[in-house]
Formats: C-alpha cells, structure tokens, sequence
C-alpha cells in the first residue's frame, strides 16, 4: 500500500474532506474562509492541487517517511511521567483518533473547537480551523528509555514491563567527536513528526497530542522546521540547506523500492520474535545541528564549495557540469583532488562508506538569535534507516572526524526513535508494542 | 492599573446589593436600541441615561482626536465592561447584561488614562433572574465562604504578629514565619484578588510597579526588607531580582521604611478581612467552580519558576498553600463531581495526591527548604504534576454547571 500522496488525477471523496463540509454539517461556527484554505496551502509540490492534500494515515508503513517532504515540521519529544501502563494505551488510542482525524483536516474531536459548552475548555485549540489538511503527516516514535535505562536515565527501570520487546538494535547514539549535546534538547521515550505544508497545521498537531497528553507525557523538547532540506521522491527539486547549497541530492527516494527494503525498511528476519513488531518499521534519528553561520558567511566561495564538494549555483559535483552527475573523486587538478579528502561529498558518498546508505528527510530551522546576534539556526536532522549501528553511526563516525564541513557545525541535539509500521484499520499507535 | 489584574477571573463581587452578570462584553450586530455614547476629548455624551434590566446595549463614537474607551462600573469600581482602543473617528460596541436596576457609572476615557469623564446611567425594570444555580452548588459556596473568612481571620491575626516582629526590630522571627503568614492569604488568592485596591497593595511584585513608577508595597515588599537582594542574584532570569529592582532596595529600604511598609500591610489586611465579613459578601458562582484551576494555574503560570518569592525563596509555602485552597474547593464540589464522572474524581484525588508528594518531599522541619535547592529537573517534575492537575480541573466547570 502506498503512502505517498496520490497523484492529482485520482482524488477521492474523502481526499476532497474538508473542514467546512464537517463544521457545515454540525451546523457551528462555519469557517467561510475553509474553502479558500484549501487553495491558499502552499502549492509547492507539483502534484499539489486543491483536493488532494490528505495523505493517508493508515498504510503498511507510517506516512511522513517516504511521503514527498512537506515545507514545514514541528517535531516533539516526550517523556512519559506515568507509571500506568492503561493510562499510556489509554492516551495512545486517544492520539490515534485525534491524529487521523487532524491529516484528515478535522478537528482531534467533532465539534472540539466550538461546539462543546461554555465550561469546558474545548477539546480542539481551533487555530487550524479553515486550514485544510495541508498534507499533514503524523509519525510516532518510541525512543529507548519507554524499555528501561538508557542514556538520559540509566536508573530508569522497566516501567511498563517491556523490556523483553525493545529491538536491539534500539540504542542511544555514542559519543560523536566535536559535538556539544544538551539534555534537554536529546532524548525522550515518545516522538511525533509532524510535516505538514502549513507551519499551523503541524504546530497545531503537535500542540493538540501535548495538550491530550498532560499527566502522562510530558514535552521534553520540540523542535520547528521551516524548509525541507531533502528530497524524497523524484518529482522533488533537490532544496538547499542554510549554507546555501543543495542537500541530499543522493538520497533515498521513494520510488526506489528495492532500495528503501535494503536500508530503510526491517525486515522479519531483523528480529527476534518478542519485536516482531518492528517488522516494516525503521529507526529515526534525530540531530540538531546548529550551523556556525557568521563564520560560514564569511568564507570565500571557493572555500564553501572545496567543503562541501559541489557548487553552490548548479550543485553539480566539482569537476562535472550538472547536479546529479556522478562525483568522480579521481579528477584532479594541478596535481590536487578537485573534490578535496576532506569534503562532504566525497566523505558522505555511499562510494566511501562501504555502499551505506539512509534516507534523509530533514529541515532547516532558525530559533532567532543568540546573545550574541547570531543566528541559532541549522539543520535539524532526520534520517531514517534500518539498522543505526551499521548505518549511521559509521557514516557519522567518519564525518564527524575527517569532514572539512564540521569546523562551520556544532550538534547539540541527538535522539533516537524506533518507529513501528503504519497502521491497518483499527488499529492503534503502540498496538504491536503494547497490545 | 495593576497590571495583576489581567485575568478574567475576578472572583467575587463585594457586598452588593446589586450584584451584575456580565455577557458578551464584546461588539453586537443590530444595536438599534443601543445607548448612543459621543467621546470627545472632553466630553462623554450619552444620548440617553436611562435603561432597562436585561442586556444594556451601548454604541460608542470616538469624535475626538485621542484614541478613547468605554466603561461600565459597578459597585465598588468594579468593571462590569469595556471597549477598548477606539481610535478617532470609529466606533465600537459594548453589551452588559444588568440583572438588578439601579444607577451605574459610566466613563469614556480619552487618551485610555485617568479614571475618564464620568456619567451615571439609571436602570429600571424588574429584576433580571441570575442564571440558575443548582441548589447543591449555593450549598457548597455557602460553605466555602465560611473558610474563606476562617483564612482570612488567620491572616490577620497572623499578620499582626509578624508585624509586631518587624516593629519590634525582631527580624529573625519575621523571617521565620514569612513563608506561614502567607499560607493564609495564598489559600484563598483567587478570592483576594477579586479586591482590584486590597489585592495589590497585600501582594504586588516588583514587576506591578513599571520599574518603581509606582509604590511598592505589601508583603514583597515587606521580603525585600528582610532578605536584601545580594549581588548574585540580580540579573534578568527567571526568578532573579531585576537590577532596577535591587538599586530601589538599596535606595529604599531603610529601617523606617519597611516598618512603615509593614503597617501598610496590617492595615490593608485589616480592611480585606472587614469586607470579607460584611454579612452580604458574595462571589460569582461561575469562579467559585473555576478556583481550584485558577489556584493550581497560579503555581504553573508564575510561580514555579520561582518568582514570587524572590527574595527570601519561600516558594514552596505558597505553592503547598495554592493547593491548599485547591483541595478545600474541590471536596466542597466533589459529591457533584462523582456524581457525573466518578473517574474525574478518582483521577482529581490521585493528582492531588501526587503534587502534595512533590511538595512534601521538600519539607524541612515545620516548613520547607528554599525554593534555590530545587533543581531544573527538579522543578519540571513538580511543573509536569501541576499541568497534569490544572488539565483534570479544567474538566470542573462543565461538570458542575453542566
């Protein structure tokens, strides 16, 4: 089953759902402007049209991972304060509900804005009202402490009695060389990815699940993202990062089947029977990345681009004429590698790691500015892959010591998250896990 | 102003003979029978001073050069509604719903300052029914009041003698019962704080005087007195004294000054605990459902960064008060809670429960530590419980009104 959007000549009725038909036909606060919402969407993606800007919740594999990268994120990360397993299943269905009701364009519960009485706080915090979907996707992760000690809490004992089902390959990233990582921007038990093209929209998902959520989770960090900094699908024109150059234009796509099975997807035979439940799942890993941004502006094109390993304009590797060109690293010039030993590209290059690839589907961020003027802006990255021991970290290893580009990046955000399979009908989130 | 004031949860109306329900303050389609109001910038023009109980419609024009509001007092200075914020040349509208007749003030406000050009309004007919009230709810309210004045009895008796202390030049026992003496008044903050004069003369924060343009006065003031901000923690965190704040100290706070600032306190304890025991002192019943989350809402909004009491770091007796009051208005409310949703009431009970563990793990003899040996983690723990709480009681209102 396919999660990626559908092409623009199949809509379906319920991919033309809108908010103003559902607030219509309970007869309250009639958003006029819901129909025009749908069109104001940021029509980026080309198969965008009015109509088809629901992706589908429900699938073999959670959307928002080989769905076509939306224009914006708000990512969350939760710890759990209750000891209760029942209050926990409890607030996963309930988020189950809310969130397919939210990619829908509804509200997390009918009527929940205005249609609830005086006295009751409503049970939707109404700014995504008129909205539309706005390809919103939702996708949860849970991180290694919901199974026992890990890094932020190597005390912690197996509160829901699960231990025996955390996949092994489930582990804290180590310690990568010339990273500043703070607590309280890493870690968590839970996650929720929230893409959508509207920043409201994913705000308001986020925002929705965390106020459900009081009592048993609490946020432990967020995170928001305003342009997609990698490609998923060959539709998509590779984006830049906030160093100005193109990313990712050798990532995964989605069409690319085999592929994704190979790096992305686990497979049964990943694990042992007690996770089965992370069979077509993946594991997400989380990093953010502030950019030395200042320093960055003030290094000479020739430079950027010996660091990165491409040009800034067209993005094609050094030495070659377009973007997707294959890098070769034998050219040379005046007796030097045109793309230096140390550049990203060449380090980064599936070619150098061993054939390792991931799917990276990250964005760019901006939380203002420090103390001192500066930009606290960067990457926040998401990639997901099958196995991160044998996937990222190596690669990380290896970049983080030798990468020319790690001078200008200061990582000071690191999670991880096992995200089960998307959900068949009736289902819930956690229901492998905790079911 | 006090800018302390802001929420809508001003609690009580003051012994009235005429009490008002406020609706819809906000603008109204068809306001053909509104009172017609010219503000200029020296005049307050009321096409008419008469109305009739029910739903008093007032359609204001601002035809002076001044961006201007509009008023509508009841007893005691009590704003029962407002426009705010029209500019020159347009116009806004205000409906109050007035249950009893009676004269009212008015007032447009030129400028948006001062106390504005005042007119009284008469309003006749019958008596406008309040919205029911179920029986068990009058009950319960009728109960609480009987606390809230034992709280305040409290207060003032205790007051008296930390300000004998302060007098007294005994500065150690002030110290010594600062955080208890406050127990009484915090129990029932929301109810004090429906005073708009009482409320921030007792308990106003550096940060109500616009950096010292206004008096600072009451029981922080008294604080700062006796625990005079030191070097270090002045800056503009958190929960730090502000360093406009520390220069006022310094300036300011004198022996003589503190005593007199003492003796402010007294007095105006004294005159909270005279209105609170008018036979005819009554609260709305809409913020008697809403007090417990206003109280536990106190906690998270503020204090659990540890503001309000930044000087002597005291926090923890009124965070164990505010829950305190909370608990005392939720067993008034809970047979009509588990009547509608026992598992609301359960859930209430343990959360309770939970953030009075918190809190007590800090305690330290008859008392607490100070609020500086609570860790950042520490503090997120506590502020986690305390959302969880304030969620289940959000669900209060519409069970009990419901």
């Amino acid at each position: 089953m396919s999660e990626t959007t559908p092409p623009p000549d199949e809509p379906t009725g319920r991919q033309r759902f809108s908010r103003r038909a559902l607030l219509g036909g309970a007869g309250v606060g009639v958003v006029a402007a819901a129909a025009g919402g749908v069109a104001i969407g940021r029509a980026t993606a080309a198969e965008d049209t009015a109509g088809s800007q629901v992706v589908v919740f429900r699938g073999d594999h959670q959307a928002g991972i080989i769905t076509a990268a939306q224009d914006r994120l708000h990512f969350a990360s939760f710890d759990v304060i209750t000891r209760s397993r029942d209050e926990l299943v409890a607030l996963l269905k309930a988020w189950t509900t809310a969130a397919e009701r939210m990619t829908r364009g509804e509200e997390t519960a009918p009527d929940g804005a205005v249609g609830l009485g005086d006295y009751t706080p409503p049970a939707d915090t109404g700014e995504a009202l008129g909205l539309g979907a706005a390809n919103l996707t939702l996708t949860i992760g849970f991180g290694p402490g919901l199974f026992g000690p890990s890094s932020s809490d190597p005390d912690r004992p197996d509160r829901f009695g699960i231990a025996d089902r955390k996949p092994a390959a489930l582990v804290d990233l180590p310690a990568f060389a010339a990273e500043k990582i703070e607590s309280s921007r890493s870690f968590g038990d839970i996650c929720v990815q929230a893409c959508a093209d509207d920043p409201q929209v994913a705000v308001h998902a986020i925002r929705n699940l965390a106020r459900m959520g009081l009592g048993v989770v609490a946020v432990r960090w967020s995170q928001l993202g305003f342009g997609r900094t990698s490609a998923t699908t060959q539709s998509q024109e590779t984006p830049r990062n906030m160093f100005g150059f193109k990313d990712g234009t050798a990532n995964l796509r989605a069409e690319q089947t085999d592929l994704l099975n190979r790096w992305v997807w686990i497979d049964q035979q990943d694990n042992p029977p007690a996770a089965q439940w992370m069979t077509g799942g993946t594991y997400l890993v989380a990093r953010r990345i502030r950019m030395d941004i200042e320093p960055w502006d003030r290094a000479n094109l020739l430079e950027q681009e010996q660091i990165i390993g491409r040009f800034k304009g067209s993005g094609a590797p050094l030495g070659q004429q377009g973007e997707f060109d294959t890098p070769d690293f034998n050219v040379t010039s005046y007796g030097a590698p045109m793309i230096p030993r140390t550049a990203h590209v060449r380090l980064a290059h599936p070619d150098n790691l061993g054939g390792v690839q991931i799917l990276r589907r990250g964005y760019n961020f901006t939380d203002g500015s420090d103390g001192f003027g500066h930009l606290d802006a960067g990457l926040f990255f998401i990639a997901f892959n099958r196995d991160t021991g044998k996937q990222f970290v190596p690669m990380q290893q290896v970049l983080s010591r030798q990468d020319a580009m790690t001078e200008y990046l200061i990582p000071n955000g690191s999670s991880v998250f096992a995200i089960p399979p998307g959900l068949g009908p009736g289902e819930w989130w956690g229901q492998g896990l905790f079911g | 102003m006090n800018p302390r004031i802001t929420t809508p949860i001003a609690l009580l109306s003051l012994g009235v003979a005429a009490p008002l329900l406020l609706a819809g303050c906000t603008s109204k389609e068809g306001t053909d029978d509104a009172i017609a109001v010219t503000s200029t910038n020296d005049a307050c023009d009321l096409a008419s001073s008469e109305a009739q109980t029910g739903n008093v419609n007032f359609a204001v024009t601002n035809n002076g050069s001044k961006v201007t509001e509009f008023y509508v007092y009841g007893n005691n200075n009590r704003v029962l509604g407002e426009v705010e914020n029209i500019g020159p040349g347009l116009s806004g509208n205000l409906t109050v719903d007035v249950t009893d007749p009676g004269t009212y003030t008015v007032a447009c406000k030129p400028g948006m300052v001062g106390t504005g050009i005042r007119k009284e309004i008469t309003v006749t007919g019958e008596k406008k029914a309040k919205e029911e009230v179920p029986a068990d709810v009058n009950a319960a309210k009728a109960r609480y009041l009987d606390y809230v004045r034992g709280q305040v009895n409290g207060l003032a008796a205790q007051t008296q003698i930390f300000v004998d202390h302060v007098n007294a030049g005994e500065l150690d026992q002030a110290r010594a019962m600062f955080g208890q003496v406050r127990t009484f008044y915090e129990r029932i903050e929301p109810v004090a704080e429906s005073f708009p004069d009482l409320d921030p003369a007792v308990d106003m924060r550096w940060d109500d005087t616009e950096d010292g343009q206004q008096p600072f006065t009451g029981f922080h003031r008294v604080e700062r007195g006796l625990w005079p901000p030191q070097p270090a923690e002045v800056g503009e965190a958190p929960g730090q004294i502000a360093p406009a704040d520390a220069a006022n100290a310094k300036a300011q706070d004198n022996e003589a000054a503190i005593k007199q600032a003492a003796n402010d306190l007294l007095a105006n304890v004294n005159k909270l605990k005279t209105e609170v025991d008018k036979p005819d002192f009554t609260f709305e019943t809409s913020q008697f459902v809403q007090g417990p989350q206003a109280l536990i809402d106190e906690i998270a909004a503020t204090k659990v960064g540890g503001e309000e009491d930044r000087y002597s770091h005291t926090d923890l007796w009124d965070f164990a008060a505010n829950v305190d009051g909370a608990e005392t208005l939720i067993a008034e409310m809970q047979p009509m809670i588990s009547a509608k949703d026992p598992a609301l009431m359960d859930k209430i009970t343990a959360q309770f429960a939970d953030v009075r563990t918190a809190i007590n793990q800090y305690r330290d003899g008859d008392g607490y530590v100070t609020y500086t040996q609570v860790t950042e983690a520490q503090r997120k723990e506590l502020s986690n419980k305390i959302d969880a709480l304030s969620a289940s009681l959000s669900q209060v209102p519409g069970l009990v009104l419901g």
